[in-house]
């Protein structure tokens, strides 16, 4: 704020010229503007994020999001590597969503090549990504919470995430990244156990979640904290890009599991949660009813998965794709994660163009940020959900 | 509306389309350089096409022919695709930006002209992005070499399909 | 008759009162810490410390002590030097006088202590206008915190100070309505003879509204959640104790818990009977003052594992808009009541 004219002065007796100048104090006191720099080590920016504010007090009058701590050049890396090793690649950006990411790979190289999984491959994979879809917004959740102060979210959220990850492991032999589809079909059949384990789950699942109900959209204070803040209206969300949860929370219901429906998603029955306003607490509570749909899609995959091989039975020794393009839309957890493949017929992509939600998810957040107060940052932050990996790959 | 649709739409409407390719169930339009800004703010506005959401902007390095633009939009309502595509030279590309047509492209093109070296002209903060300020070069190039892998190939390259190369 | 001519000595009395008081304030937070770490911990269905003394962790608040010793002792280059080495002795010196004015149970029935010892009883101290003295010392602290904030040179600390003293402010006003409602009630500003009042009943049950008032209030006070905003490690990382290492940490971190223990106790001897007991009136009076504060403390520990923060502005609209104008009417009905009975 800069010093404006001053108030019409009151002159001392003195004569003119020699007068003392009284000026009220008030609001011509200069103030300065404070920037702050939080991140790239800050505890709520889970990753290294950084944003740079300038604040008014506590009020942010600008935002500015400084990213490209962990990029990696996936785009350039997996022009030196075969389709298979782009599946290993792939899953490691976005950390939270594997399985997403390397079945989005998966099936723009048999789009190209013309293959198609068999019909029980495409049943566990989506069985694979509903499971990663869980443990995905599992973690949002308890993050949340976390950052607005409410720690015990947080480690409810790891107790369940623990015990998914088990059951991951079971059939894929890894916690995090998975590496778990193949260009044709999946890695290996699942294993004896792992459906009644996965149908135990989801029963405990659903029963713990009620804990968060009551931890978090139930809480008056939680409430306080996240109703009419960080509004975001669906048409600004939509021209930046946003997908996923976060344009869901403003009203526009575009999934593309719905819209163009992959894998087997047309042949079972689900719903794509939406709020009305757009706020923190809408993009909180429709992560939370996600999680809710994608134990309804498990549960009827469990009752149809059909047997069968999980490869196709003649697989060509060498992955060429013939020369082409393509772009492939997945609804991974955070939104749309797609892959623009272009193929001059080699082993390796001509390009191979990673579209993640997250980056599209933080470039909005400027637009958030503007006059809010410096602890919304964090309710505003924690909602609009991205990982670091995601938005720099 | 279909894929062919799209295409003789924007020839008949603009009249910008050179060509289209239809593959794999979407559409692409190749446009001239010049009718770029024009042709992506009538698929926002018109409403037949009523494209609402630009999913991404990159670029696709074709060594000699230079620069292949791709600008990749969907419609929330109409739920269809189209990729709108400009071809560049290869020394000094430009193409005026798109970022005043939507936010969400803004970013796109900072990522773009960082890693391919083509030139948004009017974007209003066209710094790096992604890379360390002090990074020379730009990285998505074909020209640009992986050093690591000039040095020593990749080893994993060669397993287990490719053991005779 | 050296036992007799022992207590007889002022400065014999004096010397042990002050040990007492001072092993209570450094034993009573590491007990409290401890509790915090296993029942937040078994409350977020996992184990908390383990390993140090064997038997479940007990020993990990001293080990951690130890290591806060151990550590160097960094000071900021920008700092201002002698104000951040100051401010943790100006915050934890206040807390720890609370102490000398508890009253840990009732006065001896026949006292031999010469006068200017304080009588005989579980205290320290018997002002006469304790109430008072244990508001106003209590309120020191933020000073250190402002100067805790400034002289770090950090934007973080600062603003975590500022909202410190903001909170203060906004805090201690309905903290001295409510405790003021009750000196009138039992017509003394000792705390003894606070105490002593509630042996019909406890000033809770007339004085529910201040109970609470005075609870939401200490919490503020204490930046305790979901009051802890000068803190906020989400936000400003850990406010005013960001550039902080080593033991001075570690008093910041003391001074923290035992103002959760000094606050209980001053709340328990205010509103919960102080040394009174129920059901078994056998068990001692400071046993009962102990159980009495150590509910009350876990209470506070419990509000951590269940809420999230609120904002620094919706905080001070809860004090300015309900708090102080519900103390006022509290203070008016007390006087009423007063007056008709």
């Amino acid at each position: 704020m800069a010093v404006t004219e001053l108030p019409t002065a009151g002159m001392l007796p003195g004569g003119p010229g020699e007068g003392v100048q009284v000026v009220i104090a008030g609001e011509e006191l200069p103030t300065q503007e404070m920037t702050l720099s939080i991140g790239p080590q800050h505890p709520s920016t889970h990753g290294v994020l950084r944003v740079v504010l300038t604040l008014d007090g506590e009020r942010i009058d600008t935002a500015t999001p400084v990213i490209g701590y962990m990029h990696r050049a996936f785009d350039k890396l997996s022009e030196a590597r075969d389709y298979r090793q782009i599946i290993a690649l792939s899953n490691r950006h976005d950390w939270l969503s594997a399985f997403g990411n390397e079945l989005g790979v998966a099936l723009a190289t048999e789009r190209l090549m013309g293959i198609e999984a068999p019909e029980r491959a495409q049943w566990i994979r989506m069985l694979m990504a509903e499971w990663n879809r869980v443990l995905n917004h599992l973690m949002f959740l308890g993050s949340f919470g976390l950052e607005l102060g409410a720690m015990t979210p947080m480690f409810y959220a790891f107790r369940e995430r623990e015990d998914i990850q088990t059951l991951m492991e079971m059939a894929t032999g890894a916690r995090m990244h998975f590496t778990y589809c193949r260009v044709g079909g999946l890695k290996e059949d699942l294993p004896k156990g792992f459906l009644q384990y996965s149908e135990v789950l989801v029963k405990r699942i659903r029963h713990r979640l009620l804990d968060y109900e009551g931890l978090l959209l139930g809480n008056e204070i939680f409430k306080k904290r996240t109703v009419g803040i960080g509004v975001l209206p669906g048409e600004v969300a939509k021209s930046y890009g946003v997908t996923g949860p976060i344009l869901h929370a403003s009203g526009v219901a575009e999934d593309s599991r719905k819209t163009e429906p992959y894998l087997k998603y047309s042949e079972v029955d689900f719903e794509v949660p939406v709020g009305e306003h757009g706020d923190s607490f809408d993009r909180f509570n429709v992560l939370y009813h996600r999680i809710e749909q994608s134990l309804r899609i498990i549960e009827q995959v469990h009752a149809k998965l059909p047997a069968g091989p999980i490869m196709p039975g003649k697989m060509p020794k060498y992955l060429k794709p013939p020369e082409g393009w393509t772009y492939v839309r997945t609804e991974n957890s955070l939104g749309e994660t797609g892959y623009y493949l272009v193929s001059r017929g080699d082993t390796k992509p001509w390009r191979l163009k990673m579209r993640t939600p997250s980056f599209h998810n933080v470039s909005m957040i400027p637009y958030l940020l503007k006059g809010v107060l410096l602890p919304d940052l964090i309710a505003v932050l924690g909602s609009v959900f991205f990982v670091v990996g995601d938005v720099d790959r | 509306m279909t894929p062919d649709e799209i295409a003789a739409h924007l020839t008949e409407a603009t009249g910008a389309a050179e060509r289209s390719d239809v593959a794999h169930g979407e559409v692409s339009v190749w446009v001239p350089n010049d009718k770029w800004v024009e042709v992506a703010t009538h698929l926002r506005d018109c409403g037949r096409c009523h494209f609402d959401l630009p999913t991404f902007l990159t670029a696709v390095d074709l060594e000699e022919q230079g620069f292949e633009v791709v600008l990749h939009m969907y419609s929330v309502r109409r739920q269809h695709h189209v990729n709108v595509k400009t071809q560049l030279a290869r020394d000094e590309p430009r193409l005026p930006t798109l970022s005043g047509v939507w936010n969400g492209l803004n970013w796109c093109e900072r990522e773009t002209w960082e890693l391919f070296g083509i030139d948004f002209t009017g974007h209003p903060n066209q710094v790096k992005l992604l890379l360390p300020v002090e990074f020379e070069g730009f990285p998505l190039r074909k020209d640009f070499l992986l050093m690591t892998r000039e040095a020593k190939e990749w080893p994993g390259l060669k397993e287990p399909a490719e053991v005779e190369h | 008759m050296i036992f007799y001519h022992f207590f007889s000595n002022p400065w014999a009395v004096f010397a042990l009162k002050l040990a007492a008081v001072f092993i209570f304030f450094l034993t009573a937070p590491l007990v409290l810490g401890y509790v915090e770490h296993k029942g937040l911990a078994h409350m977020q269905s996992r184990l908390g410390p383990m390993e140090a003394g064997r038997f479940h962790g007990w020993a990990q608040l001293i080990a951690d002590g130890v290591k806060f010793i151990q550590k160097e002792d960094i000071v900021p280059d920008a700092a201002d030097r002698r104000i951040f080495m100051l401010a943790p002795m100006i915050v934890i010196i206040p807390v720890s006088l609370v102490f000398l004015v508890i009253p840990f149970g009732p006065a001896a029935v026949s006292c031999h202590a010469p006068a200017g010892t304080g009588g005989c009883g579980f205290w320290g101290e018997n002002f006469d206008v304790g109430i008072f003295f244990v508001l106003a010392i209590s309120a020191i602290s933020v000073i250190g915190m402002l100067m805790a904030g400034w002289a770090s040179a950090n934007k973080f600390s600062l603003i975590g100070a500022i909202r410190g003293a903001a909170q203060l402010i906004a805090y201690e006003l309905p903290l001295v309505l409510a405790a003021s409602a009750v000196a009138m009630q039992a017509g003394t500003l000792s705390l003894v003879g606070i105490g002593d009042a509630q042996k019909a009943y406890w000033f809770v049950f007339p004085q529910i509204a201040g109970f609470i008032i005075f609870v939401i209030a200490s919490l503020a006070e204490l930046s305790r959640p979901p009051f802890d905003m000068p803190i906020a490690d989400s936000e400003i990382i850990f406010g005013h104790m960001t550039e902080y290492t080593g033991i001075r940490f570690g008093l910041f971190l003391l001074s923290e818990y035992a103002g959760i223990v000094s606050l209980s106790a001053i709340a328990v001897v205010l509103y919960l009977g102080a040394w009174h007991g129920f059901i078994v009136p056998w068990i001692p009076g400071p046993i009962w003052t102990l159980a009495k504060i150590g509910a009350l403390s876990f209470l506070v520990i419990w509000l951590r594992a269940t809420y999230p923060r609120l904002r620094e502005d919706q905080l001070q609209k809860m004090a300015w808009k309900y708090l102080i104008p519900i103390a006022l009417v509290n203070i008016l009905l007390t006087m009423i009541f007063k007056v008709v009975f």
